[in-house]
């Protein structure tokens, strides 16, 4: 599998007549298989970064390979394909849909795939993920029967169901309670464990001491970019 | 993508916010009922009236005299008397496209018979009125040539008159006076209802045209002749034998006023058919704002909906949906909406139509096109009026989306 490369990454914003910018030559690689936080105090380029990762936003200049596939060139309906395909997203809010099932919510993503998936793939595929992050008995349930955590985990299992190259969490733990935040964490490290890229924004140190990679944004330059030398492994409850 | 697979998006998302959804549409609902429901009504009526014409005679055309006009006083239509028994002796040979004639001379009498009384027209007619104005005996018979002939005094009632003078006795064989002269009835007519004009068909008493005219009046006021054409398409031919049968036997000259006047039902149907035609044309109008304003309720409430789902769109577009994805998912809900309100609507239209037509006695004629039309009309409205806040949906920016609140 090919890295994630991002080089000299800018990208402005204007507010009113200032201009702000959120990334300001930004030069990462991503292996394969990596964990990496991404940490930083709020307004230094963290989200942006995320949001052009995640091709829900486009760098100004700069370029951005993802799989080989240079991000920045492509128009607005590919950009859709490639969430689709080869993202997964975990958001601090959970984002499920409401009234809606844990199965459903997962096959979100399936809706949306440009292929042939017969349903019966596509409900085998959801299971599947839901089983991964082991909430297989909880399948038939609405976000609003399941606690914070076990919706996280069918975010997760959303994110989890196209088979993508990165997953991206945003705070995925914001609003969690620390030992629902060990759950999650301990789910991640796992999946990460079966070769899952992951890049996991938070601004808790103690979350990114989960990770094996740490980068520290400052006023959309990276500042720091670490090894984590002891991963802490969180165990589950 | 297929379309089936977005018609169940769209249902599951319709049938997650259910309250939300029957608000919509209602404004459909209510507009669609109100089109089905007045045009069915509107056009039963119609019916009901033409229907009515026709039931006053078969192919009918009335003969009515001229009005008057002495050293230039004018009266009114049928204030002369150039009609005479005579007449119809006349058409009854010579006009060929003529079935049917009947005088008929009316009188408004105080009929006594024992010990009641009631006032009614008398009119004074000949053997073939039942088959000119489609009346239909109940009991007993009718008079022929030969009681009319011998100026007989018999008579037969209409069902009201029966009731009003004999109650729950058979009028058969009994003797009623009319104007001192006693009668004997032989008949009763079957029940005939109103008339398009509101008048008691069966507060009526015949007898035969000679006795009429020469017992009980003057021996000259034919009020009118009645005439049968052969046929409807021989309407138009049985008038000109009439007009031109009657000119010959008034001797009228060449470039002299006829003295007698031709009406027939066809006059009659164009001018009914033109009040309720109108009349429906401003009902389905009044209906079609209501439509209208649904239409705008339609988009009023996707628009809230827009806004109120913005997180919903983040979520979806961040998963992968393109904006057409979501244009698509928002204009067919926006379509089932409708279709969905415009069948309840046409559901709930008829229903009230039936409903009404009982309670108000009116006929209720459906007519499949307007069900159609409707049907079109509110895809046209989902289409139209979904399709702003569809496209508003499509174009939101995914990470604004995902952070509303």
């Amino acid at each position: 599998m090919q890295p994630i490369q991002l080089k000299n990454i800018c990208k402005t914003f204007r507010l009113g007549d200032t201009k702000v910018k959120a990334l300001d030559g930004v030069c990462l690689d991503i292996e394969p298989g990596d964990f990496m936080a991404v940490i930083g105090a709020s307004g230094s380029g963290k989200s942006t970064l995320m949001n052009v990762i995640g091709c829900l936003d486009q760098a100004d200049s700069g370029s951005y390979l993802l799989e080989g596939r240079p991000v920045c060139e492509l128009q607005k309906h590919q950009l859709a394909d490639i969430r689709n395909q080869r993202i997964g997203f975990v958001f601090q809010g959970f984002n499920l849909l409401p009234r809606t099932t844990a199965l459903e919510n997962v096959m979100l993503p399936l809706l949306y795939y440009r292929g042939e998936l017969p349903a019966a793939e596509q409900r085998q595929r959801a299971t599947k993920a839901l089983q991964q992050v082991g909430l297989a008995d909880r399948m038939h349930h609405e976000p609003n029967q399941l606690s914070g955590g076990q919706q996280q985990r069918v975010a997760i299992a959303r994110a989890l169901v196209n088979d993508p190259a990165i997953i991206l969490a945003d705070e995925p733990t914001g609003n969690l309670d620390s030992r629902t935040t060990l759950d999650v964490l301990a789910l991640f490290q796992e999946l990460n464990d079966q070769g899952i890229t992951i890049v996991l924004v938070t601004h808790e140190t103690d979350v990114a001491e989960h990770t094996r990679r740490v980068i520290e944004m400052q006023d959309g330059k990276i500042q720091r970019d670490f090894k984590v030398a002891n991963r802490r492994l969180a165990l589950k409850y | 993508m297929k379309w089936s697979k977005w018609i169940v998006v769209a249902l599951r998302s319709i049938a997650r916010n259910r309250l939300r959804s029957l608000l919509t549409m209602l404004g459909i609902i209510i507009g669609v009922g109100s089109v089905i429901a007045l045009v069915a009504l509107g056009e039963g009526s119609q019916a009901d009236i033409t229907g009515n014409i026709a039931a006053m005679g078969t192919n009918l055309i009335i003969v009515v005299p001229e009005s008057t006009e002495s050293h230039g006083v004018r009266g009114g239509a049928g204030t002369s008397s150039s009609l005479s028994l005579a007449d119809v002796e006349v058409l009854r040979k010579e006009a060929k496209a003529v079935r049917y004639v009947s005088a008929e001379v009316r009188l408004s009498e105080q009929v006594v018979a024992g010990n009641s009384n009631w006032n009614t027209t008398v009119q004074g007619v000949d053997k073939d009125f039942l088959l000119i104005r489609n009346y239909q005996l109940a009991k007993g018979g009718f008079f022929g040539e030969r009681e009319v002939s011998a100026k007989s005094k018999v008579a037969v009632l209409g069902q009201t008159v029966a009731k009003e003078l004999f109650a729950d006795q058979d009028p058969i064989g009994q003797r009623i006076r009319v104007r001192k002269t006693p009668f004997q009835v032989i008949g009763v007519l079957a029940e005939k209802g109103q008339s398009s004009m509101g008048n008691d068909q069966d507060d009526i008493i015949l007898i035969p045209s000679t006795t009429a005219l020469y017992r009980l009046s003057d021996g000259k006021t034919v009020r009118s002749l009645l005439a049968s054409a052969v046929s409807a398409e021989k309407i138009s031919e049985a008038k000109e034998q009439i007009t031109a049968e009657l000119r010959k036997a008034h001797r009228l000259r060449d470039g002299e006023k006829d003295d007698f006047d031709l009406r027939d039902q066809s006059e009659m149907n164009s001018m009914a058919s033109q009040v309720t035609g109108t009349m429906t044309l401003l009902l389905s109008a009044i209906a079609g704002v209501s439509l209208l304003v649904g239409g705008i309720g339609i988009m009023n409430i996707m628009l809230v909906s827009v806004t109120e789902r913005t997180r919903e769109i983040g979520i979806r577009l961040a998963v992968g949906a393109r904006g057409g994805d979501i244009l698509c998912q928002f204009l067919i809900e926006a379509v089932v909406l409708c279709l969905c309100g415009g069948l309840i609507g046409i559901l709930s239209g008829l229903g009230i139509a039936f409903s009404l037509g009982q309670i108000m006695g009116i006929s209720v004629s459906v007519n499949p096109l307007m069900i159609v039309v409707s049907v079109g009309f509110t895809l046209a409205v989902g289409v139209f009026f979904g399709f702003y806040p569809a496209r508003k949906a499509a174009n939101l920016n995914p990470i604004e989306a995902l952070r509303h609140e």
